[in-house]
């Protein structure tokens, strides 16, 4: 991705989730830390080996207040022997202060110049750090069924923090934190930890941030402490059940409907994270690696966050216009134009594009537009006809094995139809290599057909 | 990307150190597809500070929150966004205001402890996404 792209997404991220995340370091108030405290990963990062996936039974992460005496048990030996090994032995990765560290290291602390927090990495860097914080503690405790419970907030009767890692509420319980503010009686506020909002989005550059900004900040919040500033949250064990719920709210929102979906861009699919794994290998995951966790990550959610809160739902995506082509170019028929009109207000109505031709002798991601001047300058989603992005991935650097050009696209038109519609004139679309903020390089697109697609919430 | 709908310049004022109140237009009506978003534009919040802020149109009518985590240095955010709460679109198609009273924008730290903390901010906009 350019630069002066992830800047910009980097600042609407920054708008909707209330911080700026580029600037948190630990207030001074919590005792035993100070600003730019050391906590990048110790040993040998330099050669990192790949992610494979494992063959772990599949087993599932389940809500913490509903644990078992022994499963209780179990966790908190789990965190027991990490905890112990950081004492033991400070410089092994996988102890307790090196796994929280991980979090500071990637939120900006101590000098770092990584931030995943307020950008498109935030749900999938969060899931392999769990997954890589998992595998460590099964190992620890010689169990490769361990998963880590979570705390299901959303869930009105679990708005408490769940009994083990505050029984006992003292030092013995190695789930326990004294930074907290949350106490063990306390409910979180009932405007907190509220994910309705975020589950009603329809694209995953809208529902990561809304997940990210109020649901999952506010529970920082409430529980305070630690939990209050990153570089320091994943100090309070809780802060892996509170992540490992925001986790299951992806999975939840992926499950929901066919058209939520991981992004296709390969900036993103093969964005790359580093973790230490169980054996002290430092390894490196892709963001595609997570995106389908039961298979490639071994752990699914018993529950569902929609058991609580009603979840958009579109039984059927029906083709409710016509629309032609006429010298190549998109003619939307008045009646069409009626139609949508008439169900644009309840409905979300997708353009979709059958068989673009792209060029294939190189990788690149294009903007498309339905208006040629915003093509030529090319602000990507500032432009009010700017209609989404189109990925093609050469099979090998040589471009020998072609190229992966998407069959169709679907581009949400729910927030532009009515601009659209008003637009009275046959319709041409235009692609430009998202790099290109010159535009200079603009051109139409060519397609086999498009459809108008709506569905309509039950 | 944005479609901003309504637009409305407003005098925020201070009723407590802790709290301040903004009035703002009347929201735009956004489609079922749309997120209604109050936009808080020109931020300047306190270093060390861990807050909710929480929008309340009238007692008891929750608009939406903005959470800060703690950060070591004071913040000047552009603008700060707050997805209005589906109890409050309720509130909004069943009362049909014509005007919107005074939202109170209320900082709360952990554990829902009030806060008195000073904070600014220059304007606020309803948009639709």
């Amino acid at each position: 991705m350019h630069s002066k792209d992830r800047e910009d997404s980097r600042r609407e991220f920054i708008a909707r989730i209330g911080f700026d995340a580029a600037t948190l370091l630990v207030p001074v108030s919590f005792a035993g830390q100070a600003f730019g405290q050391a906590c990048a990963p110790p040993g040998n990062t330099a050669n990192p080996v790949a992610w494979t996936r494992d063959c772990r039974t599949i087993q599932a992460r389940r809500p913490a207040s509903t644990l078992t005496a022994s499963e209780i048990t179990k966790l908190k030996n789990a965190y027991k022997a990490m905890r112990d090994l950081a004492v033991s032995d400070p410089a092994d990765p996988r102890g307790f202060t090196h796994q929280a560290n991980i979090h500071c290291h990637n939120c900006g602390g101590g000098g770092s110049s990584i931030q995943v927090h307020g950008t498109l990495r935030f749900l999938p860097w969060h899931r392999a750090y769990l997954y890589f914080h998992e595998r460590i503690l099964g190992h620890l405790i010689g169990d490769t069924n361990f998963r880590l419970p979570f705390w299901d907030w959303e869930n009105p009767a679990h708005r408490k923090m769940p009994g083990a890692y505050t029984n006992p509420n003292n030092a013995t319980n190695p789930l326990f934190n004294g930074t907290r503010a949350l106490g063990p009686a306390d409910d979180l506020d009932p405007t907190s930890g509220q994910p309705a909002t975020a589950l009603a989005q329809t694209n995953f550059n809208d529902f990561s941030p809304e997940l990210e900004g109020a649901p999952h900040g506010s529970v920082h919040v409430d529980v305070g402490g630690d939990m209050g500033a990153f570089n320091s949250a994943a100090r309070d064990p809780i802060f892996y059940a509170h992540h490992s719920n925001v986790d299951k709210i992806w999975s939840d929102w992926m499950a929901a409907d066919v058209t939520h979906t991981a992004p296709a861009t390969a900036a993103w699919q093969n964005q790359t994270q580093g973790f230490f794994d169980e054996n002290k290998t430092w390894r490196t995951i892709r963001n595609i690696d997570v995106v389908n966790h039961e298979p490639n990550l071994r752990y699914r959610y018993a529950g569902r966050s929609y058991d609580f809160i009603s979840i958009r739902c579109f039984l059927r995506w029906d083709i409710v216009a016509n629309v032609s082509l006429v010298n190549a170019r998109i003619r939307i028929a008045p009646l069409a134009r009626t139609t949508l009109r008439n169900t644009m207000e309840k409905s979300v109505t997708h353009l979709r594009i059958i068989d673009p031709k792209l060029p294939s002798d190189r990788s690149a991601n294009y903007n498309v537009y339905y208006d040629e001047r915003d093509a030529k300058e090319n602000k990507g989603k500032g432009a009010g006809t700017y209609l989404g992005m189109l990925s093609v991935v050469l099979m090998d650097k040589e471009s020998a094995h072609g190229a992966s050009i998407p069959r169709q696209a679907d581009f949400d038109l729910s927030p532009k139809l009515k601009a659209l519609l008003d637009k009275t004139d046959d319709i041409d679309l235009y692609y430009v290599d998202r790099n290109d903020k010159q535009g200079s390089r603009v051109s139409k697109l060519p397609f086999r057909s498009v459809q108008m697609r709506v569905a309509k919430e039950s | 990307m944005w479609q901003r709908i309504g637009l409305a310049l407003f005098a925020a004022t201070v009723i407590q150190a802790k709290e301040l109140q903004i009035s703002v237009g009347p929201p735009p009506a956004c489609t079922q597809a749309q997120t209604l978003r109050l936009t808080l534009l020109d931020v300047d919040f306190p270093a060390n500070v861990v807050a909710n802020i929480r929008a309340f149109a009238a007692p008891g009518i929750y608009v939406g929150m903005l959470s800060f985590v703690a950060s070591e240095k004071p913040r000047k955010l552009p603008r700060a966004e707050i997805a209005a709460s589906p109890e409050f679109r309720r509130w909004l198609e069943e009362t049909k205001p014509e005007k919107l009273p005074p939202i109170t924008l209320r900082p709360q730290g952990p554990a829902r402890k009030p806060l008195t903390i000073e904070w600014t901010i220059r304007s606020a906009t309803w948009s639709c996404r």
